[in-house]
């Protein structure tokens, strides 16, 4: 009698439970959190990285965005439109520019969730050394626009926010 | 006796009310410092010498609760959010013209005396007015070229709040 009754206490709390992840947990908000931060997890290189490596992340870097990117950070001087065939040059570019660097998103935040579109916003803390040995790290207000295509979530831009207008 | 009390004040019987006192201690001291007095620590040189890379601060975010932000203050400013935040020194308001003469600074054309800036700067830059809601923030290290230092008008509502000391 007793264990029938601790058995419907503990299928009542799992309701609950189960009823509260379902109503109240926005899980599409967490696949885009989720989706850029794997992204940052990816922006990621130091001299010592094998070439597999570095192979492997641009191919990750690339599945993350979508065919067409319109970038505009100001704060790097990049303002174009991004096809996904474009991300490794890009990369190359910049790792030529930068021995080592790093991007950790702070405060990230999903905006917006109208699907297919959403938008998220975070604080974009970006670690980097350049060829020359000079440290540049920057902290940026970036802004992303995402779609999904197919089950996935693809970043369609990324805009810098302005926080201090000169 | 008073080992007795020693040993009751580290090692407190674990009663209903001690439970609660806890929880209320844990909870006051979560809203304290996560929405009153958010502590942060400083990265960065450009409010040196006033605030060096490394110190530790807390982010008082009454401060502008009745009054807003006026010169000299120095502020704190939200990115994203409030993990990440940018410290800076308020130099003009809303509608006040701002302009940088070889390092010094002017405020509707009269020149700002700036106890607080140390090293001459050779900042020149065009006047700029000051936009409603918003404040013109700088830094004091100004040392560095004006190209590399973070400043300019922002809204007031990105300001969080002051620090503390």
């Amino acid at each position: 009698m007793v264990t029938k009754k601790y058995l419907a206490v503990g299928l009542i709390i799992v309701a609950v439970v189960a009823a509260f992840l379902f109503f109240f947990v926005d899980w599409e908000a967490r696949a885009v959190k989720k989706h850029l931060q794997s992204l940052a997890k990816e922006m990621v290189w130091s001299p010592g990285e094998s070439q597999i490596t570095a192979v492997t992340r641009v191919k990750s870097v690339q599945d993350k965005i979508a065919e067409i990117c319109q970038v505009n950070i100001p704060g790097y001087k990049i303002s174009q439109t991004v096809s996904k065939n474009d991300v490794p040059t890009y990369l190359t570019m910049a790792k030529n520019y930068y021995k080592d660097f790093s991007v950790k998103f702070e405060d990230l935040k999903v905006e917006s969730v109208q699907l297919p579109q959403a938008q998220a916003v975070t604080t974009a803390h970006v670690k980097a050394t350049g060829i020359d040995g000079v440290r540049n790290d920057e902290v940026l207000v970036i802004e992303f626009n995402l779609q999904k295509v197919d089950q996935k979530w693809q970043i369609t831009a990324a805009r810098e926010v302005e926080v201090l207008e000169k | 006796m008073s080992d007795n009390l020693i040993k009751k004040f580290f090692f407190p019987e674990i009663t209903g009310r001690y439970v609660l006192r806890v929880v209320c201690v844990a909870a006051a001291a979560l809203i304290i410092f996560k929405y009153v007095f958010i502590p942060f620590r400083i990265q960065g040189e450009s409010m040196a010498p006033t605030y060096v890379t490394g110190s530790f601060n807390f982010c008082f975010t009454l401060r502008y609760l009745f009054t807003g932000p006026k010169p000299p203050d120095v502020v704190t400013i939200r990115m994203a959010g409030q993990k990440i935040m940018l410290l800076k020194r308020v130099v003009a308001t809303e509608g006040q013209t701002v302009e940088f003469r070889e390092g010094d600074l002017f405020v509707n054309g009269n020149k700002v005396f700036e106890p607080y800036v140390s090293g001459k700067s050779d900042w020149t830059l065009p006047p700029v007015t000051v936009k409603p809601g918003h404040v013109y923030v700088v830094g004091d290290n100004r040392s560095v070229p004006a190209e590399r230092h973070a400043f300019g008008q922002t809204p007031v509502h990105r300001i969080a709040g002051a620090p503390l000391w």
